[in-house]
């Protein structure tokens, strides 16, 4: 059982704990708004995605939620066939190479 | 393939597995014309800076100065916040649920995360967690508690759980001591967790008297 008291007193308003939360969340608005799926359609694929790890173990509201949350993502969208999960890996191990291949300082391209 | 360290300070840091996996993903919806990254940085801004918890208490410090007003949030808060103008995304079927001195009002969404977002913003990490998420619906009172808040016997307590078409807003009582304040000085006492039933009014921090 997770304790809730670490978050419950905390009252200030914080929207995001990591940059990608605030990318994958803004993302999911976004497409949604352009109609590539409702958000019917959406809650309840985060909410499969969610009830299927429930099973296993606890997660947290915050790193283990936003991946649910992407992988719900990726599960929707691939189901639409606008993308699939194989070459969302290739593009990011693209994006690897490029971090790994830039100079520091210098911005980072495909 | 791991990165070399030996390099140290050398290239870019390399951002965590998830981060890169959004990367990747918007890069190909850019490239397939669907994403438009201004349109996502100013839903970012929008939730960061514009809309928060502030919104939902200047509704509520109003119902509570306002009979009238309340009495319309309470029957069709629907129509009430599209004229305040706050029935953004996730607004749309927004119910007031009252806590009096026989009902206090706790919300949950027991499936996934659905929240008020143009009245509290987007939600605090505990609402998303599995532990609350489970235990607001099996030990209310115990969750309760857990938040600091005890709730008397006189009082029972309702779970609500939201759904992608129903949210809801706590609209909690009034302290004795706030009565007669101003709006704007009351919508100070309003906390994000009143307004979901995880807590209760309080005295702002900075309020001296």
């Amino acid at each position: 059982m997770i304790e809730l008291d670490r978050y419950s007193r905390e009252e200030m308003y914080k929207p995001f704990d990591e940059p990608w939360h605030a990318e994958v969340f803004a993302v999911t608005v976004h497409l949604s708004e352009r109609n590539l799926f409702s958000w019917v359609e959406w809650t309840d694929a985060l909410s499969e995605q969610i009830s299927k790890v429930k099973l296993r173990r606890y997660i947290d509201g915050s790193n283990d939620y936003y991946n649910l949350w992407l992988q719900a993502l990726i599960e929707l969208i691939s189901t639409k066939g606008i993308t699939d999960a194989e070459a969302i890996l290739d593009v990011q191990n693209r994006w690897a190479d490029a971090y790994r291949n830039t100079p520091h300082g210098k911005p980072v391209k495909l | 393939m791991p990165h070399d360290h030996d390099e140290n300070h050398v290239h870019n840091l390399l951002p965590a597995e998830p981060a890169l996996r959004v990367k990747a993903l918007e890069t190909i919806l850019v490239e397939k014309g669907l994403l438009d990254q201004q349109a996502v940085d100013a839903i970012i801004d929008e939730y960061e800076q514009r809309i928060g918890p502030h919104i939902g208490a200047k509704i509520v410090a109003r119902a509570w100065n306002d009979p009238a007003f309340k009495s319309m949030l309470l029957a069709d808060s629907e129509a009430v916040l599209r004229e305040e103008g706050h029935a953004g995304r996730q607004g749309e079927h927004v119910v007031v649920v009252e806590n009096t001195n026989t009902v206090h009002n706790l919300v949950v969404c027991t499936l996934c995360s659905c929240y008020p977002w143009p009245l509290l913003g987007v939600p605090p990490a505990w609402y998303k967690s599995d532990a609350y998420r489970s235990r607001a619906v099996s030990e209310p009172r115990r969750v309760l508690s857990e938040f600091g808040i005890d709730i008397p016997k006189s009082q029972s307590v309702r779970v609500w759980d939201s759904t992608a078409e129903i949210r809801y807003l706590v609209l909690p009582m009034q302290p004795r001591e706030s009565v007669g304040l101003p709006t704007p000085e009351l919508a100070k006492w309003v906390t994000r967790n009143s307004m979901i039933g995880t807590g209760l009014p309080q005295r702002p921090k900075d309020d001296q008297r």
